[in-house]
Protein backbone atom coordinates (compact mmCIF):
# COMPACT_ATOMS: atom_id res chain seq x y z
CA UNK A 1 0.00 0.00 0.00
CA UNK A 2 1.81 3.32 -1.00
CA UNK A 3 2.25 5.58 2.27
CA UNK A 4 3.23 8.91 2.81
CA UNK A 5 4.42 8.05 6.35
CA UNK A 6 7.92 8.25 7.21
CA UNK A 7 9.10 4.55 7.75
CA UNK A 8 9.90 5.20 11.12
CA UNK A 9 7.01 6.95 12.29
CA UNK A 10 8.25 10.00 12.42
CA UNK A 11 9.38 9.12 15.83
CA UNK A 12 12.86 10.84 15.79
CA UNK A 13 15.38 12.63 18.59
CA UNK A 14 13.26 14.63 20.09
CA UNK A 15 10.17 12.67 20.18
CA UNK A 16 12.93 10.30 22.02
CA UNK A 17 14.05 12.89 24.14
CA UNK A 18 10.49 14.35 25.15
CA UNK A 19 9.82 10.29 26.13
CA UNK A 20 12.67 9.46 28.06
CA UNK A 21 12.54 12.29 30.14
CA UNK A 22 8.79 11.72 31.23
CA UNK A 23 9.99 7.79 31.99
CA UNK A 24 12.87 9.26 34.11
CA UNK A 25 10.81 11.69 36.03
CA UNK A 26 8.15 9.27 36.46
CA UNK A 27 10.45 6.53 37.72
CA UNK A 28 11.34 8.83 40.05
CA UNK A 29 8.10 10.10 41.54
CA UNK A 30 5.31 7.67 40.57
CA UNK A 31 6.74 4.62 41.15
CA UNK A 32 5.35 1.44 42.18
CA UNK A 33 5.29 1.74 45.96
CA UNK A 34 3.93 5.14 45.94
CA UNK A 35 1.48 4.17 43.51
CA UNK A 36 0.67 1.23 46.14
CA UNK A 37 0.67 4.28 49.15
CA UNK A 38 -1.09 6.33 47.36
CA UNK A 39 -4.06 4.46 46.23
CA UNK A 40 -4.06 1.32 47.61
CA UNK A 41 -2.89 0.91 51.64
CA UNK A 42 -6.36 0.22 53.06
CA UNK A 43 -9.13 -1.79 51.07
CA UNK A 44 -11.57 -0.18 53.32
CA UNK A 45 -10.86 3.14 52.20
CA UNK A 46 -10.83 2.31 48.48
CA UNK A 47 -13.74 0.44 48.66
CA UNK A 48 -15.46 1.31 51.72
CA UNK A 49 -18.79 3.12 52.15
CA UNK A 50 -19.60 6.13 49.97
CA UNK A 51 -17.39 7.28 47.25
CA UNK A 52 -14.18 6.52 45.81
CA UNK A 53 -11.30 8.92 47.25
CA UNK A 54 -9.60 8.46 44.03
CA UNK A 55 -6.47 10.19 45.41
CA UNK A 56 -3.64 11.49 43.42
CA UNK A 57 -0.63 13.40 43.95
CA UNK A 58 -0.85 16.90 42.47
CA UNK A 59 2.91 17.41 43.28
CA UNK A 60 3.64 15.04 40.46
CA UNK A 61 0.93 16.47 38.06
CA UNK A 62 2.77 19.83 38.78
CA UNK A 63 6.04 18.31 38.25
CA UNK A 64 4.51 16.93 34.52
CA UNK A 65 3.13 20.52 33.54
CA UNK A 66 6.39 22.27 33.88
CA UNK A 67 7.83 19.83 31.91
CA UNK A 68 5.08 20.32 29.64
CA UNK A 69 3.72 17.47 29.28
CA UNK A 70 0.42 18.00 29.83
CA UNK A 71 0.30 20.67 26.77
CA UNK A 72 2.15 18.35 24.92
CA UNK A 73 -1.10 18.09 22.28
CA UNK A 74 -1.35 21.79 22.27
CA UNK A 75 -0.40 23.41 19.23
CA UNK A 76 2.41 26.33 19.18
CA UNK A 77 0.01 28.66 18.54
CA UNK A 78 -1.78 28.53 21.44
CA UNK A 79 1.44 27.90 23.66
CA UNK A 80 1.42 24.57 23.91
CA UNK A 81 4.97 22.30 22.93
CA UNK A 82 2.96 21.40 19.74
CA UNK A 83 4.66 17.92 19.25
CA UNK A 84 3.69 14.69 17.36
CA UNK A 85 1.14 12.56 18.06
CA UNK A 86 3.97 9.70 18.01
CA UNK A 87 5.69 11.65 21.17
CA UNK A 88 2.14 11.96 22.58
CA UNK A 89 1.60 8.16 22.12
CA UNK A 90 4.73 7.59 23.87
CA UNK A 91 3.79 9.94 26.64
CA UNK A 92 0.56 8.19 27.61
CA UNK A 93 2.75 5.13 27.09
CA UNK A 94 4.84 6.12 29.65
CA UNK A 95 1.77 7.51 32.12
CA UNK A 96 0.12 3.54 31.55
CA UNK A 97 3.48 1.99 32.25
CA UNK A 98 3.58 3.46 36.06
CA UNK A 99 -0.46 3.23 35.82
CA UNK A 100 -0.42 7.15 37.05
CA UNK A 101 -3.30 8.67 39.20
CA UNK A 102 -3.50 12.10 37.08
CA UNK A 103 -5.90 13.83 34.91
CA UNK A 104 -3.12 13.53 32.26
CA UNK A 105 -4.65 11.54 29.54
CA UNK A 106 -8.09 13.70 30.03
CA UNK A 107 -6.31 16.41 29.47
CA UNK A 108 -4.38 15.37 26.49
CA UNK A 109 -7.48 13.66 24.86
CA UNK A 110 -9.35 17.44 25.54
CA UNK A 111 -6.50 18.98 24.05
CA UNK A 112 -6.65 16.91 20.68
CA UNK A 113 -10.79 17.73 20.58
CA UNK A 114 -10.33 21.49 20.96
CA UNK A 115 -7.90 21.81 18.56
CA UNK A 116 -9.78 20.24 15.68
CA UNK A 117 -12.27 23.65 16.44
CA UNK A 118 -11.18 26.95 15.45
CA UNK A 119 -12.41 29.10 17.12
CA UNK A 120 -11.66 31.81 20.39
CA UNK A 121 -13.41 29.53 22.59
CA UNK A 122 -10.85 26.93 21.54
CA UNK A 123 -8.19 29.12 21.76
CA UNK A 124 -8.88 30.30 25.42
CA UNK A 125 -9.41 26.30 26.46
CA UNK A 126 -6.35 25.51 24.78
CA UNK A 127 -4.33 28.64 26.31
CA UNK A 128 -5.63 27.04 29.71
CA UNK A 129 -4.25 23.72 29.09
CA UNK A 130 -0.93 25.51 28.24
CA UNK A 131 -1.01 27.80 31.41
CA UNK A 132 -1.14 24.32 33.22
CA UNK A 133 -4.98 23.75 33.88
CA UNK A 134 -6.55 20.17 33.88
CA UNK A 135 -9.31 19.43 31.34
CA UNK A 136 -11.63 16.61 30.69
CA UNK A 137 -14.35 15.75 27.91
CA UNK A 138 -17.64 14.99 28.62
CA UNK A 139 -19.23 13.86 24.84
CA UNK A 140 -19.24 10.44 25.34
CA UNK A 141 -22.78 8.55 24.67
CA UNK A 142 -24.39 6.72 27.58
CA UNK A 143 -23.21 2.87 26.47
CA UNK A 144 -19.77 4.66 26.73
CA UNK A 145 -18.97 4.84 22.86
CA UNK A 146 -17.17 7.92 21.14
CA UNK A 147 -20.06 9.81 19.73
CA UNK A 148 -20.78 12.73 17.86
CA UNK A 149 -24.40 13.26 17.62
CA UNK A 150 -24.68 13.74 21.61
CA UNK A 151 -28.05 14.65 22.90
CA UNK A 152 -27.90 13.75 26.73
CA UNK A 153 -26.62 17.17 27.13
CA UNK A 154 -28.45 19.99 25.94
CA UNK A 155 -27.38 23.63 24.68
CA UNK A 156 -29.73 26.80 24.51
CA UNK A 157 -29.87 30.21 24.32
CA UNK A 158 -27.52 32.17 21.85
CA UNK A 159 -24.35 31.95 20.89
CA UNK A 160 -23.41 35.17 23.14
CA UNK A 161 -25.30 33.15 26.52
CA UNK A 162 -25.70 29.86 26.16
CA UNK A 163 -27.44 27.63 28.77
CA UNK A 164 -26.44 24.00 29.40
CA UNK A 165 -28.87 21.29 30.98
CA UNK A 166 -28.85 17.73 31.21
CA UNK A 167 -26.38 15.21 31.99
CA UNK A 168 -22.84 13.90 30.84
CA UNK A 169 -21.81 10.39 31.39
CA UNK A 170 -18.17 8.73 31.84
CA UNK A 171 -15.92 12.05 32.65
CA UNK A 172 -12.87 10.74 33.09
CA UNK A 173 -10.87 12.11 36.19
CA UNK A 174 -13.61 14.69 36.77
CA UNK A 175 -12.45 15.67 40.08
CA UNK A 176 -8.74 16.43 39.13
CA UNK A 177 -9.99 18.70 36.52
CA UNK A 178 -10.26 22.41 36.69
CA UNK A 179 -12.50 23.09 33.19
CA UNK A 180 -14.89 20.88 31.05
CA UNK A 181 -15.26 20.63 27.15
CA UNK A 182 -18.67 19.87 27.21
CA UNK A 183 -20.22 18.51 24.01
CA UNK A 184 -24.31 19.54 23.50
CA UNK A 185 -26.51 19.32 21.37
CA UNK A 186 -28.12 22.58 20.43
CA UNK A 187 -31.15 23.09 16.78
CA UNK A 188 -28.60 23.63 14.91
CA UNK A 189 -26.74 20.71 16.00
CA UNK A 190 -23.49 19.41 18.14
CA UNK A 191 -21.15 21.85 19.89
CA UNK A 192 -18.73 22.57 22.06
CA UNK A 193 -18.33 24.20 25.15
CA UNK A 194 -15.49 25.15 28.07
CA UNK A 195 -17.27 24.96 31.55
CA UNK A 196 -15.28 25.65 34.82
CA UNK A 197 -15.87 23.03 37.06
CA UNK A 198 -16.98 25.73 39.66
CA UNK A 199 -19.50 26.92 37.50
CA UNK A 200 -22.98 27.45 39.45
CA UNK A 201 -25.19 24.72 38.07
CA UNK A 202 -22.40 21.91 37.30
CA UNK A 203 -22.80 19.53 39.82
CA UNK A 204 -19.82 16.53 39.72
CA UNK A 205 -21.27 13.15 41.00
CA UNK A 206 -18.40 10.60 41.29
CA UNK A 207 -19.27 6.76 39.90
CA UNK A 208 -18.19 4.30 41.88
CA UNK A 209 -15.66 2.76 39.92
CA UNK A 210 -13.70 -0.62 39.89
CA UNK A 211 -10.47 1.29 38.40
CA UNK A 212 -8.62 2.81 41.92
CA UNK A 213 -6.02 4.96 39.40
CA UNK A 214 -8.68 7.24 38.15
CA UNK A 215 -11.86 8.67 38.75
CA UNK A 216 -14.77 9.00 36.35
CA UNK A 217 -17.97 11.34 37.07
CA UNK A 218 -21.77 12.37 35.79
CA UNK A 219 -21.80 16.21 35.15
CA UNK A 220 -25.37 17.20 35.74
CA UNK A 221 -25.85 20.32 34.28
CA UNK A 222 -28.88 22.29 35.70
CA UNK A 223 -29.35 25.73 33.66
CA UNK A 224 -25.03 26.55 33.49
CA UNK A 225 -25.36 29.55 32.12
CA UNK A 226 -21.86 30.50 29.92
CA UNK A 227 -20.67 33.19 27.67
CA UNK A 228 -19.48 33.67 24.01
CA UNK A 229 -15.58 32.56 25.10
CA UNK A 230 -17.03 29.62 26.33
CA UNK A 231 -18.10 28.00 22.77
CA UNK A 232 -15.36 26.48 21.59
CA UNK A 233 -17.20 24.89 18.56
CA UNK A 234 -20.78 26.71 17.80
CA UNK A 235 -23.79 24.15 17.49
CA UNK A 236 -23.28 22.31 14.24
CA UNK A 237 -19.89 21.97 14.01
CA UNK A 238 -19.23 19.91 17.27
CA UNK A 239 -19.52 16.30 15.86
CA UNK A 240 -16.95 17.13 13.01
CA UNK A 241 -14.25 17.87 15.50
CA UNK A 242 -15.01 14.81 17.89
CA UNK A 243 -14.90 13.04 14.57
CA UNK A 244 -11.90 14.81 13.31
CA UNK A 245 -10.17 13.76 16.98
CA UNK A 246 -11.25 10.20 17.41
CA UNK A 247 -7.93 8.46 15.83
CA UNK A 248 -5.80 10.36 18.38
CA UNK A 249 -8.30 10.22 20.94
CA UNK A 250 -7.96 6.07 20.02
CA UNK A 251 -3.86 6.26 20.10
CA UNK A 252 -3.70 7.64 23.51
CA UNK A 253 -6.02 5.42 25.71
CA UNK A 254 -4.57 2.01 23.16
CA UNK A 255 -0.79 3.54 24.23
CA UNK A 256 -1.51 3.88 28.19
CA UNK A 257 -2.80 -0.02 27.64
CA UNK A 258 0.56 -1.40 25.70
CA UNK A 259 2.62 0.53 28.79
CA UNK A 260 0.95 -1.54 31.28
CA UNK A 261 0.76 -4.71 29.35
CA UNK A 262 4.26 -4.09 29.30
CA UNK A 263 4.44 -3.68 32.96
CA UNK A 264 2.00 -6.46 33.51
CA UNK A 265 4.18 -8.71 31.12
CA UNK A 266 7.66 -8.26 32.87
CA UNK A 267 6.30 -8.33 35.77
CA UNK A 268 5.12 -11.47 35.17
CA UNK A 269 8.56 -12.73 33.80
CA UNK A 270 10.33 -11.58 36.74
CA UNK A 271 7.86 -13.50 38.71
CA UNK A 272 8.95 -16.54 37.23
CA UNK A 273 12.57 -16.07 37.09
CA UNK A 274 12.82 -15.53 40.75
CA UNK A 275 9.56 -17.09 42.27
CA UNK A 276 10.99 -21.18 43.67
CA UNK A 277 8.67 -23.20 44.68
CA UNK A 278 9.99 -26.52 46.66
CA UNK A 279 13.25 -25.98 45.61
CA UNK A 280 12.60 -25.09 42.11
CA UNK A 281 11.78 -22.28 39.72
CA UNK A 282 7.87 -21.55 38.80
CA UNK A 283 8.35 -22.77 35.17
CA UNK A 284 9.66 -26.27 36.73
CA UNK A 285 5.86 -27.43 37.95
CA UNK A 286 3.85 -24.88 35.44
CA UNK A 287 4.05 -24.08 32.02
CA UNK A 288 4.74 -20.23 32.30
CA UNK A 289 7.04 -19.46 29.15
CA UNK A 290 4.49 -19.84 26.24
CA UNK A 291 1.71 -17.50 28.09
CA UNK A 292 3.98 -15.18 28.98
CA UNK A 293 5.90 -14.99 25.49
CA UNK A 294 2.28 -14.76 23.81
CA UNK A 295 1.79 -11.91 26.05
CA UNK A 296 4.67 -10.14 24.55
CA UNK A 297 3.21 -11.03 21.08
CA UNK A 298 0.37 -9.11 21.84
CA UNK A 299 1.90 -6.43 23.10
CA UNK A 300 3.92 -5.73 20.07
CA UNK A 301 1.47 -6.04 17.39
CA UNK A 302 -0.98 -3.50 19.59
CA UNK A 303 2.17 -1.30 20.21
CA UNK A 304 3.27 -0.88 16.43
CA UNK A 305 -0.53 -0.18 15.18
CA UNK A 306 -0.77 2.49 18.09
CA UNK A 307 2.43 4.09 16.61
CA UNK A 308 1.44 3.60 13.07
CA UNK A 309 -1.92 5.61 13.70
CA UNK A 310 -0.02 8.02 15.88
CA UNK A 311 2.26 8.47 12.64
CA UNK A 312 -0.85 8.54 10.57
CA UNK A 313 -2.44 11.20 12.54
CA UNK A 314 0.70 13.36 11.86
CA UNK A 315 0.95 12.24 8.56
CA UNK A 316 -1.91 10.69 6.73
CA UNK A 317 -5.04 11.28 7.93
CA UNK A 318 -6.83 9.61 5.34
CA UNK A 319 -5.92 6.20 6.83
CA UNK A 320 -6.01 7.63 10.96
CA UNK A 321 -9.10 6.39 11.71
CA UNK A 322 -8.74 3.00 10.09
CA UNK A 323 -5.27 2.16 12.03
CA UNK A 324 -6.67 3.71 15.25
CA UNK A 325 -9.64 1.87 15.19
CA UNK A 326 -6.82 -1.42 14.97
CA UNK A 327 -4.84 -0.20 17.78
CA UNK A 328 -7.82 -0.05 19.91
CA UNK A 329 -9.03 -3.35 19.05
CA UNK A 330 -5.47 -4.74 19.46
CA UNK A 331 -4.86 -2.80 22.74
CA UNK A 332 -7.93 -4.16 24.33
CA UNK A 333 -8.04 -7.85 23.38
CA UNK A 334 -4.14 -7.42 24.22
CA UNK A 335 -5.05 -5.97 27.78
CA UNK A 336 -7.29 -8.19 28.98
CA UNK A 337 -5.42 -11.39 28.28
CA UNK A 338 -2.15 -9.41 29.73
CA UNK A 339 -4.54 -8.76 32.60
CA UNK A 340 -5.75 -12.20 32.75
CA UNK A 341 -2.32 -14.20 32.59
CA UNK A 342 -0.21 -11.70 35.07
CA UNK A 343 -3.10 -12.82 37.57
CA UNK A 344 -3.04 -16.24 37.17
CA UNK A 345 0.64 -17.06 36.33
CA UNK A 346 1.24 -15.39 39.87
CA UNK A 347 -0.78 -17.67 41.31
CA UNK A 348 -2.14 -17.08 44.88
CA UNK A 349 -0.06 -14.05 45.21
CA UNK A 350 -1.51 -12.42 42.48
CA UNK A 351 -5.25 -12.64 44.14
CA UNK A 352 -4.58 -11.00 46.90
CA UNK A 353 -4.49 -7.13 48.18
CA UNK A 354 -0.85 -7.00 48.55
CA UNK A 355 0.14 -7.69 44.91
CA UNK A 356 0.39 -4.70 42.72
CA UNK A 357 -1.05 -6.49 39.70
CA UNK A 358 -4.88 -5.70 40.53
CA UNK A 359 -4.27 -1.80 40.33
CA UNK A 360 -3.10 -2.73 36.80
CA UNK A 361 -5.78 -5.06 35.74
CA UNK A 362 -8.46 -2.92 37.18
CA UNK A 363 -6.94 -0.13 35.12
CA UNK A 364 -6.83 -2.21 31.85
CA UNK A 365 -10.19 -3.17 32.70
CA UNK A 366 -11.83 0.34 32.30
CA UNK A 367 -9.45 1.47 29.19
CA UNK A 368 -11.03 -1.96 27.71
CA UNK A 369 -14.39 -0.34 27.35
CA UNK A 370 -13.46 3.30 27.45
CA UNK A 371 -14.40 5.06 24.02
CA UNK A 372 -15.57 1.52 22.74
CA UNK A 373 -14.00 -1.75 22.88
CA UNK A 374 -12.72 -4.33 20.95
CA UNK A 375 -15.56 -5.50 19.24
CA UNK A 376 -16.66 -2.18 18.58
CA UNK A 377 -13.92 -0.76 16.56
CA UNK A 378 -13.56 -4.05 14.63
CA UNK A 379 -17.17 -3.48 13.85
CA UNK A 380 -16.59 -0.43 12.33
CA UNK A 381 -13.75 -1.17 10.80
CA UNK A 382 -15.80 -3.73 8.49
CA UNK A 383 -18.23 -0.57 7.64
CA UNK A 384 -14.93 0.98 6.89
CA UNK A 385 -13.28 -1.21 4.61
CA UNK A 386 -16.15 -2.02 2.74
CA UNK B 1 -11.56 -7.71 11.35
CA UNK B 2 -9.28 -9.55 13.64
CA UNK B 3 -7.48 -11.50 10.98
CA UNK B 4 -6.90 -7.82 9.11
CA UNK B 5 -5.78 -6.58 12.16
CA UNK B 6 -3.35 -8.75 12.95
CA UNK B 7 -2.25 -8.25 9.24
CA UNK B 8 -1.79 -5.04 9.70
CA UNK B 9 -0.16 -5.24 12.68
CA UNK B 10 2.46 -7.85 11.35
CA UNK B 11 3.36 -5.21 8.76
CA UNK B 12 3.58 -2.52 11.25
CA UNK B 13 6.10 -4.78 13.45
CA UNK B 14 8.18 -5.48 10.90
CA UNK B 15 8.25 -1.60 10.05
CA UNK B 16 8.88 -0.95 14.12
CA UNK B 17 12.11 -3.58 14.14
CA UNK B 18 13.88 -0.82 12.14
CA UNK B 19 13.23 1.87 15.01
CA UNK B 20 15.19 1.31 17.38
CA UNK B 21 14.09 4.02 19.90
CA UNK B 22 10.87 1.96 19.81
CA UNK B 23 12.15 -1.34 20.74
CA UNK B 24 12.72 -2.42 23.91
CA UNK B 25 15.05 -5.68 22.90
CA UNK B 26 17.15 -6.27 19.67
CA UNK B 27 16.21 -9.38 19.32
CA UNK B 28 12.61 -9.25 20.45
CA UNK B 29 10.58 -8.30 17.45
CA UNK B 30 13.28 -10.62 15.16
CA UNK B 31 12.52 -13.56 16.68
CA UNK B 32 9.41 -13.38 16.96
CA UNK B 33 9.00 -13.16 13.12
CA UNK B 34 8.94 -16.85 12.45
CA UNK B 35 6.28 -17.84 15.09
CA UNK B 36 4.23 -14.62 14.41
CA UNK B 37 4.13 -15.27 10.45
CA UNK B 38 3.57 -18.84 10.55
CA UNK B 39 0.54 -18.71 12.92
CA UNK B 40 -1.19 -15.84 11.33
CA UNK B 41 -1.16 -17.97 7.46
CA UNK B 42 -2.48 -20.90 9.39
CA UNK B 43 -5.69 -18.69 10.73
CA UNK B 44 -6.02 -17.23 8.27
CA UNK B 45 -6.49 -19.61 5.95
CA UNK B 46 -8.80 -21.56 8.51
CA UNK B 47 -11.14 -18.59 8.76
CA UNK B 48 -10.95 -18.70 5.27
CA UNK B 49 -11.64 -22.40 5.04
CA UNK B 50 -15.00 -20.81 7.75
CA UNK B 51 -15.99 -18.87 5.02
CA UNK B 52 -16.40 -21.34 2.89
CA UNK B 53 -18.37 -23.75 4.90
CA UNK B 54 -18.80 -26.96 3.14
CA UNK B 55 -17.08 -25.76 -0.29
CA UNK B 56 -14.15 -26.30 1.46
CA UNK B 57 -14.44 -30.23 1.27
CA UNK B 58 -13.46 -30.03 -2.36
CA UNK B 59 -10.02 -30.85 -3.65
CA UNK B 60 -7.74 -29.54 -6.17
CA UNK B 61 -8.75 -30.25 -9.99
CA UNK B 62 -12.98 -30.29 -8.90
CA UNK B 63 -14.22 -27.18 -11.33
CA UNK B 64 -16.51 -26.28 -7.95
CA UNK B 65 -13.89 -25.27 -5.69
CA UNK B 66 -13.56 -21.80 -4.41
CA UNK B 67 -9.98 -20.56 -5.23
CA UNK B 68 -9.02 -23.78 -6.76
CA UNK B 69 -8.82 -25.21 -3.07
CA UNK B 70 -6.02 -23.06 -2.37
CA UNK B 71 -7.12 -22.37 1.01
CA UNK B 72 -7.80 -25.72 2.11
CA UNK B 73 -4.51 -26.63 0.73
CA UNK B 74 -2.71 -23.56 2.38
CA UNK B 75 -4.10 -24.66 5.48
CA UNK B 76 -3.05 -28.39 5.44
CA UNK B 77 0.62 -26.84 4.54
CA UNK B 78 0.50 -24.41 6.89
CA UNK B 79 1.64 -27.07 9.80
CA UNK B 80 4.27 -27.80 7.50
CA UNK B 81 5.58 -23.95 8.40
CA UNK B 82 4.33 -23.68 12.23
CA UNK B 83 6.44 -27.18 12.47
CA UNK B 84 9.47 -26.65 10.14
CA UNK B 85 12.65 -25.05 11.45
CA UNK B 86 11.74 -24.83 14.72
CA UNK B 87 8.03 -25.46 15.75
CA UNK B 88 6.15 -22.47 17.33
CA UNK B 89 6.63 -24.22 20.72
CA UNK B 90 10.30 -23.78 20.68
CA UNK B 91 10.34 -20.04 18.82
CA UNK B 92 8.26 -19.38 22.07
CA UNK B 93 10.87 -21.46 24.19
CA UNK B 94 13.71 -19.63 22.72
CA UNK B 95 11.52 -16.13 23.24
CA UNK B 96 11.19 -16.88 26.70
CA UNK B 97 14.73 -17.49 27.21
CA UNK B 98 16.58 -14.87 25.20
CA UNK B 99 14.53 -12.16 25.41
CA UNK B 100 12.43 -12.44 28.66
CA UNK B 101 15.66 -14.43 30.84
CA UNK B 102 13.25 -17.07 31.56
CA UNK B 103 14.45 -20.32 32.56
CA UNK B 104 15.79 -23.18 30.09
CA UNK B 105 13.95 -25.87 29.49
CA UNK B 106 14.59 -29.35 30.31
Amino acid sequence: MATTQPRDFGFGEEEQMVRDSVARYLADNAGIESLRGLVASDPEKAYGSGENPAPWNEQTWQGLVELGVSSLAVPESNGGAGMKMVAVAAVAEEAGRVALPSPLVATLIASCVAREADSPGAAALLGEIAAGAAVSLAGVRADGDWQVDCDEVQASGSNDAPVLSGEATFVQDARKAGSFLVAARAEAGVGLYRVAADAPGLIIAPDRIVDLTRDQARLKFDGVELDADCVVATPGQGSAALMAALPAVLVIVAADMCGAAEWQMQTTADYARTRVQFDHPLGFFQAVKHPTVNMMLDIDRARSLVYAAACAVDCEPAQAERLARMAKAAASDMAGFCSGRSVQLHGGIGFTWECDLHLYFKRQCHNQVLYGDAGRHRDNLAALLD
Amino acid sequence: MAIATRVEGLRQTVRRSRVESLCDHPMRIPLAGKVTITELLQDMSALAMEIEGAASTLYLDDPNAPDEAEWVRAYMNSYGMTIAAGTSEVQRNILGERVLGMAKSK
